[in-house]
């Protein structure tokens, strides 16, 4: 018994001394975002530039990171990436510090198309990091018909051909900015309409997909699909894809904007505001933007952009973001809703 | 006599403790927050209602559970004809090759099941026209549960005594005749427990009715999810979870009810 609880004892302090070092010390810096969101080479140069230890950690989906940032208080992180809608909800629960402008000297690299959105109106928590648009890409050889926007997805030519993104928000929104509303609207009849009119949609359908549905487009499985910004740049970059026509729908668009952040009990904030600076310095933009293949949010990186990717990574300078919007929470009613057609919907497309 | 029942439960006491903590509270917590109103946000309002299982009943979830049903009839039909011949061939085969067999089947376990998914997807895609269709999310679920069907009356068949059966013919009994009164009540048990491991996960198997069928097929699972994580409505889930335990606990009380009167057919001669 002695000899157990000694065994206990050991391990308690073993697990208790893992628990202190890491993210604590001086000279780190640890990030909490998705797997992928930088080059390794950005990482080694500003580790190499500044001495300081850059620790990467991943979450897997907005909803988690989240729960971790509750659970932790807002402590154990230094700085966090995460998508749009959330950072809304991190900083209602006072998750997120105030940046301090002073220490980001390249704070006006910042493209203001991507500032002042609906999470965070005064720019005082965040930094976005990459836009994502939805986009129409087909592959013209099989399709007749000039697609220009969301309207032309209901053309007969189309019957069995189409794949859409499994995200019931996104697609229905889309609708629901082609019938002129606003992608966030939480009156019952719009939404209703909208999923009348997605009914019409569904004989088109063959695939409903939120992962590498490029893959399919390519394949040949289908071969008009609505899709991410990210899928749109896999596409584009591929040999068999080389031909296909990217549409941003003249309808307007849906977009979303990944933001940094830093926790509000961040060990070290500094390091943060440091590695804010460091990727909103151009080049480095630039290269980090390429390798994620989302849309540029610093207009001082698009000159750097090389030319294969401008069109898909940068935001043309006269483009209307007028009729541009973000999927945004809405009450809990209009989302049961939502869900309600989004099911008869897929219902109907079998 | 009293203390060896005591040390006995004392050796099974952690499998009340385990199933305790991780079976039976898990599901009646899912069962209290059935009963739940969901908040505007992401969080639970601790309010009675009915409301979640009134949303239920509308028609596009009654279909959905209709559809989850009908396609868990299919696979599990489907892999009786199957795998209940092929179990039973297993049974009778010599040693080594029974042996061999076996391999067979227990060597697809080795390869993580997501990746031998995507390689049928690549086989569907190639040779066939049928990718992203009801066509291939049957195929693909017959195929990932029809090892556990085969099991099942293989090893029922294995105690299956042969002497009954070489009697039955000798005194007269057709081949079809000593099939139904000895080698099936005799394998009925395997052939049940099939039918439960085969029907219960068929109707959740959500990841191959999105892959295979293109996200156009939602079983009883998928709506769990979606209500989880896109809706975010706790609630509710637990009240498909729960509609979905009672379904499944349907199947295998049939199934227990079934094996004895499948048992007492021989008796009954």
């Amino acid at each position: 018994m002695k000899r157990l609880i000694a065994i206990i004892l050991c391990l308690a302090m073993i697990l208790a001394l893992t628990g202190c070092s890491g993210s604590k010390k001086t000279g780190t810096l640890t990030i909490y975002t998705w797997a992928g969101m930088f080059p390794d080479e950005v990482i080694d140069a500003f580790e190499e530039e500044t001495g300081i230890t850059v620790n990467y950690q991943n979450f897997d989906t907005d909803e988690n990171m989240l729960m971790t940032l509750e659970a932790s208080k807002g402590a154990d992180y230094d700085l966090v990436i995460a998508d749009d809608y959330i950072i809304e909800q991190v900083i209602s629960e006072g998750l997120a510090q105030k940046l301090d402008t002073v220490k980001i000297s390249n704070w006006d690299n910042i493209d203001s198309r991507f500032q002042g959105q609906f999470y965070d109106s005064k720019d005082e928590y965040t930094v976005p990091y990459g836009a994502g648009i939805m986009q129409i890409a087909y592959n013209p050889d099989k399709v007749d018909i000039d697609i220009k926007g969301y309207a032309d997805l209901f053309d007969d030519s189309l019957e069995g051909r189409v794949g859409v993104v499994g995200n019931n928000r996104v697609v229905t929104g889309l609708i629901l900015k082609m019938l002129g509303y606003s992608m966030n609207t939480e009156s019952e009849k719009e939404i209703r309409e909208a999923g009348k009119k997605l009914i019409e949609l569904s004989p088109n359908i063959n695939l409903i997909k939120d992962e590498y549905l490029n893959e399919d487009l390519l394949a040949g499985t289908i071969d008009v699909a609505l899709l991410y910004q990210s899928q749109a740049t896999l596409t584009a970059i591929d040999e068999n894809g080389a031909n296909f026509k990217f549409v941003m729908p003249k309808e307007g668009l849906g977009f979303g904007v990944m933001g940094m952040f830093i926790p509000s009990q961040a060990a070290n904030a500094d390091a943060a505001h440091k590695f804010i600076d460091y990727i909103l310095d151009g080049k480095v933009g630039a290269s980090c933007f390429e390798w994620m293949g989302y849309c540029s949010t610093n207009s001082a990186a698009n000159q750097y952009i090389s030319d294969d990717f401008k069109d898909l990574l940068t935001l043309p300078a006269n483009l209307d973001t007028e009729n541009a919007e973000i999927v945004q929470n809405i009450s809990a009613a209009a989302a049961d809703v939502h869900e309600e057609i989004w099911n008869t919907f897929v219902n109907a497309c079998k | 006599m009293k203390s060896k029942t005591r040390s006995d439960f004392k050796k099974v006491l952690p499998l009340y403790v385990f199933s305790a903590l991780f079976v039976l509270i898990p599901m009646l917590y899912a069962l209290f927050l059935s009963f739940m109103t969901r908040t505007n946000t992401w969080a639970v309002d601790y309010t009675f209602t009915f409301d979640n299982y009134r949303e239920l009943v509308k028609p596009i979830y009654l279909s959905t559970f209709a559809d989850s049903f009908k396609l868990a009839v299919t696979v599990t039909l489907v892999d009786i004809i199957i795998g209940y011949p092929a179990g039973l061939f297993m049974a009778r085969l010599p040693d080594h090759q029974r042996n061999f067999f076996f391999a067979a089947l227990t060597f697809p376990f080795w390869i993580n099941s997501i990746v031998r998914i995507a390689s049928i997807i690549v086989l569907l895609r190639t040779y066939t026209t049928i990718l992203y269709s009801y066509e291939a999310v049957v195929i693909t679920m017959v195929y990932a549960l029809l090892p556990f069907m085969i099991y099942s009356v293989y090893s029922a068949a294995t105690k299956l005594d042969q002497s009954a059966l070489e009697a039955a013919r000798m005194l007269g009994a057709s081949k079809g005749r000593a099939f139904l009164d000895i080698t099936l009540p005799q394998t009925a048990k395997g052939l049940l427990s099939g039918v439960t491991l085969t029907f219960i996960p068929s109707m959740c198997l959500i990841y191959i009715s999105d892959l295979l069928g293109g996200g156009k097929f939602i079983l009883a699972g998928n709506l769990i999810e979606n209500q989880l994580m896109k809706t975010h409505n706790l609630p509710l889930a637990a009240a498909i979870s729960v509609v979905l335990m009672l379904l499944t606990g349907a199947v295998i009380l049939i199934c227990n009810r079934l094996e004895p009167v499948a048992r007492r057919r021989r008796h009954a001669q």
